[in-house]
């Protein structure tokens, strides 16, 4: 079984980080921008793997179960949340629900 | 009792107007006032009696049942001790009063022709609707002068100071519809608040560093621990000084008295004869021990009152409202005495204002018979008034004042009060020859003046407002005037020169208060002249400069104002003549100066404080805040894309930063 070298796992967990990122930053619908956020997770989880398998330690593993879960929770809370503002404000927006602002 | 009762006649008359709030009739104010002044008058003699009889043994056939006791140094003095006001630590103050011989011939003074001046008034303003409040207020400054006086120490004498300060306002503003009026009462009370203040800080100063406030304490024990010429002994006859200057109008506060004329003319009278500005020469004469231990205090002093009596001598001369020219003779002749005091001339000083108290009172209301009866106070458009079938009582006396001011020799007091005083100026230890020059040339301004005043009012042609008819005064106008003509033709005489019988009874008198000083300093000891023979004829060719140079003022005002040559039109009319005569006639610029150095600066540092500079600090403060508020603001734009924007950016930064550190 060919290994994988850790620097390879880690730019790929990178660049799913900044994809993730810049999805967030240029996407207006919230549903994507929440589906970017799920890709930098995914980086982060990706991260995390190598270097458990890196070090032959289970830490990683569990923290990637972490995530999992708090991703699934997110995804919930958020699709909540959107799904009231689509209610009363009839847009999926970012930039026109900014009345909060100062 | 008899001390106490000068001061409570017309302190009670006072309440008493006060408390019938106008309502009383305009014939018993002014009998309830008038009554109130002769009661404090006799009390006066009464109290004064054991003191002449004590100086004089032999000379009077009447008893006196009242105590006299004597200081260490043997003056004699009745005292009178009413409770003690206050007592703390080593200092107690009492309410308690003291009548020696120079509070006694004050005394006399003030109640003797304030009485006169009351009768006077109860004529002269029988048409104001104000007569009650007038007389109110007129009883009350006689009161507090009289406080003032009689004070045994130094506070009572403040209460009595204020005192005359506050019935000074009053009645300088007493036609307080006008707001001119208001202006010159305000003057005058600041003006002499700046001496009222000089002399808080000297009591301060006297009460820490001697530990006491009663005057003859005062000066004993000054003159055990202040060495001569010390500083704190300068600094408080310093402070004293200023007092003086302020309450008796000299240079440099001397720009409120002419604007007091603002008051009716029985208060100007009152004023400038008998109470207030005599106040700062009888401050001087009672704390002498505290001058004489400040020589340089004294030499200022000395200088202070010849160069206002010559400055004011001139502007009189070039006034043109009869009460003004007689304003400025008071500052000039207030001169004299301060020149005097400051000689150690304090029996010269203190007779020159009893003269002074007759014939300037006489003077005023003189003026106040020619206002009353011509409506008119321009004395350029009087004249003639002596051939009014109107005035001619007053036109008499009116020339016996001015022949008094003038000091026309033998036959008026004027002229034996100024000759001490030019005397005093060349008595050893303080010769002062500069002075004595300055003082002669002021005498033929003062008679210049004097007769100039006269001649314009009285004598040659009509003027515009002297054409037409003229009622006559009242008959009460005149009496009292007749009165202080005889007292300015005779007291003269009370006090004759060593040359002329030498009979003197004012300075007898005073000498047991100023014995002590006299025998310390070895003041009147010695002459610069040697032999008797040698003094008395410096005496006399004294008196006979003196008495030339009257008579030259006189002639000269004879010449100037009732010949009126056409060379002094010529020069009066001419440019230059024209401009002095505006800036000597304005007090030489003494306002403008004021309005300049002091009233202009504050006026404008009100206007600074009107913009309240510190809101200012404080809203730069606000300021600053509301604008920080604004920047932050911008930052909360309500975008979340920004926001992730944001955290974006830090995390990259820090990132960055720790890839390259």
């Amino acid at each position: 079984m060919a290994i994988v070298p850790t620097s390879h796992v880690l730019i790929v967990s990178a660049l799913l980080v900044c994809i993730g990122a810049f999805g967030v930053l240029l996407r207006r619908n919230l549903l994507f921008m929440l589906l970017s956020l799920e890709v930098m997770l995914n980086g982060a989880a990706l991260a995390f793997i190598g270097a458990s398998a890196r070090w032959q330690q289970p830490d990683g593993q569990i923290f990637v179960m972490f995530i999992m879960a708090m991703a699934a929770a997110e995804v919930a809370v958020g699709l909540a949340l959107f799904l009231q503002i689509y209610r009363q404000l009839s847009t999926l927006d970012a930039d026109a629900l900014d009345v909060m602002r100062g | 009792m008899p001390i106490s009762m000068m001061i409570a006649a017309p302190l009670a008359g006072a309440v008493l107007l006060a408390l019938s709030a106008g309502r009383a009739d305009k014939k018993v104010a002014g009998v309830v006032a008038c009554a109130a002044l002769l009661v404090s008058w006799v009390a006066a003699m009464r109290a004064s009696l054991p003191l002449f009889l004590d100086a004089f043994p032999g000379t009077a056939a009447a008893t006196s049942n009242i105590a006299l006791e004597r200081t260490a140094g043997g003056a004699a003095f009745v005292s009178e001790h009413l409770y003690t006001w206050f007592a703390v630590d080593r200092l107690s103050v009492d309410l308690a009063f003291k009548l020696d011989a120079l509070a006694a011939l004050m005394v006399l003074v003030v109640t003797g022709v304030g009485f006169l001046i009351h009768l006077y008034a109860a004529a002269y303003m029988a048409d104001d609707p104000d007569y009650t409040r007038f007389f109110c207020y007129m009883n009350l400054f006689v009161a507090a002068m009289l406080t003032l006086v009689l004070a045994d120490n130094l506070v009572v004498l403040y209460l009595g100071w204020e005192g005359v300060g506050v019935c000074s306002y009053l009645l300088i503003g007493f036609w307080y519809r006008d707001p001119a009026n208001g202006a010159a009462a305000r003057k005058a009370f600041i003006v002499t608040r700046v001496g009222d203040a000089a002399l808080m800080i000297a009591m301060l100063l006297i009460a820490v560093e001697l530990g006491t406030l009663q005057l003859d304490e005062i000066a004993a024990r000054a003159v055990d621990s202040w060495p001569l010429g010390g500083v704190t002994a300068t600094t408080v006859a310093a402070l004293l000084l200023i007092a003086a200057l302020g309450k008796s109008a000299q240079i440099p506060l001397q720009v409120w008295l002419p604007d007091a004329m603002a008051g009716p003319t029985p208060v100007s009278a009152l004023l400038h004869a008998a109470t207030m500005v005599t106040a700062g020469v009888y401050l001087i004469a009672r704390t002498h021990e505290l001058f004489l231990l400040a020589p340089a205090v004294l030499g200022t002093l000395a200088t202070l009152g010849g160069l206002t009596a010559f400055l004011a001598a001139c502007s009189a001369l070039f006034q043109n409202d009869i009460k003004r020219v007689l304003a400025y003779s008071t500052i000039s002749q207030i001169g004299y005495m301060f020149a005097a005091l400051g000689v150690a001339g304090f029996g010269a000083a203190m007779f020159h204002f009893l003269t002074h108290a007759f014939f300037k009172a006489l003077l005023f209301l003189s003026a106040g018979n020619v206002v009353h009866c011509i409506h008119e106070t321009d004395i350029r458009r009087m004249g003639g008034l002596r051939r009014s079938r109107a005035l001619p009582g007053t036109a008499a006396v009116a020339a016996v004042g001015a022949a008094s001011l003038a000091a026309l020799p033998i036959i008026t007091s004027g002229f034996y009060s100024k000759d001490a005083i030019l005397w005093a100026t060349l008595q050893p230890p303080f010769v002062r020859p500069g002075l004595l020059l300055l003082l002669l040339v002021t005498a033929a301004l003062t008679s210049l003046y004097a007769f100039r005043w006269y001649f314009m009012v009285f004598s040659g042609p009509a003027g515009p407002a002297t054409e037409q008819k003229i009622h006559r005064p009242r008959d009460l106008m005149l009496y009292p005037l007749v009165a202080l003509a005889a007292g300015s033709l005779l007291v003269g005489f009370l006090e004759m020169p060593e040359t002329l019988g030498g009979y003197q009874a004012v300075s007898e008198f005073l000498h047991p208060v100023f014995a002590a000083a006299e025998q310390r300093y070895g003041l009147g000891a010695g002459s610069v002249f040697g032999t008797i023979e040698e003094i008395h004829r410096a005496e006399i060719t004294l008196q006979a400069v003196s008495a030339v140079i009257a008579l030259l003022g006189l002639m000269l005002a004879y010449h100037w104002y009732v010949i009126r040559p056409p060379w002094k039109e010529r020069i009066a009319r001419s440019p230059m003549g024209t401009s002095i005569a505006k800036i000597v006639a304005a007090g030489w610029g003494a306002d403008a100066m004021y309005e300049i150095v002091f009233i202009a600066p504050y006026r404008a540092l009100a206007r600074w404080l009107h913009h309240e500079p510190v809101d200012d600090a404080i809203d730069l403060l606000t300021g600053s805040v509301r604008l920080s508020h604004y920047l932050l603001v911008l930052t909360q734009s309500g975008r979340i894309r920004t926001y992730a924007a944001g955290i974006v950016a830090g995390v990259t930064l820090i990132l960055l930063s720790w890839l390259w550190s």
